[in-house]
């Protein structure tokens, strides 16, 4: 990622799930980490989960996951305009009700 | 009169709702990974209608079943890896020197999309540690129809043609290419 090494960030994934927290995520948005990997061609992906906060009405979580989902693909976008080696694929998973409030809960994450 | 069949790629989209909507119940996470991989397959199919509509628009319907076949998953990702970023720069020869600047975002919003919900497929069809969840089995129904409505809004164009050819001509274009 050409920005985030010019900082001379050493942790690569760090870097990017930094890059993806500094955009303008979605409150429903309540973690998000990174892990790399390689498709089946040795292509270079790097996984960002996002977890997404969860409700006691599975409704409501559809609705409200499908809220974010805009959001991802313009995050997706944005990553990539960085010229990044590794194409970043979102998974997302679904979190208990946070009671922490939104800062503290990206924190640890 | 009998009512004509949808297209391929509208009936797999309305089918990966359909699988997303699943919820509960212990076949819950097959539904799911179907739906992912449904959805995958709409844009598919998607992209490849239109490149032979657009590249073959004269071409009649046995031959086209032939033409279909042609089309490859790994030249499509290959295609669409190369416009992912909207930079012709990164896109190979001789398709590069067609291109017009700029790449519309739209072409990249198609593009980013098929290969993420390529990789999304890979891990719903054979990873057997992957638990797909609700929120990604609804993410690929998403990534599908915002790349087909993409499309829409971008109509004809010079960088359209040239994108729908190399999905079907990428790996003659890399042997004859400099």
């Amino acid at each position: 990622m050409r920005e985030i090494a010019a900082a001379a960030i050493p942790d690569e994934a760090e870097a990017f799930r930094r890059f993806v927290l500094s955009q303008d995520l979605p409150r429903e948005v309540r973690g998000v980490s990174v892990s790399f990997d390689e498709d089946r061609s040795g292509n270079p992906l790097a996984y960002i989960r996002l977890a997404i906060l969860d409700s006691a009405d599975r409704r409501v979580i559809r609705s409200r996951v499908k809220r974010v989902m805009p959001a991802i693909a313009a995050i997706q976008q944005e990553i990539l305009k960085r010229n990044v080696t590794r194409f970043p694929i979102f998974l997302i998973r679904e979190t208990g009700r946070a009671k922490a409030s939104r800062g503290a809960s990206r924190r640890a994450a | 009169m009998p009512k004509r069949a949808a297209a391929l790629h509208d009936a797999l989209l309305e089918a990966a709702r359909h699988l997303a909507i699943v919820q509960t119940g212990h076949a819950a996470g097959g539904f799911r990974r179907r739906a992912i991989s449904t959805a995958y397959y709409a844009l598919f199919h998607f992209l490849i209608s239109e490149s032979v509509r657009v590249v073959m628009p004269r071409v009649e319907p046995p031959l086209k079943r032939w033409i279909v076949r042609a089309y490859s998953h790994s030249d499509l990702r290959a295609v669409c890896q190369q416009f992912a970023n909207g930079r012709i720069e990164n896109v190979r020869q001789p398709a590069q020197g067609l291109l017009a600047a700029p790449i519309a975002p739209e072409l990249t919003k198609i593009a980013i999309g098929f290969v993420e919900l390529q990789a999304m497929r890979e891990l719903a069809d054979y990873d057997l540690s992957y638990d797909a969840s609700s929120a990604e089995a609804d993410l690929a129904v998403f990534l599908a129809e915002d790349a087909m409505r993409a499309w829409k809004r971008l109509g004809a164009g010079q960088n359209q043609t040239v994108f729908l050819t190399a999905l079907l001509l990428n790996r003659q274009w890399a042997r004859t290419s400099p």
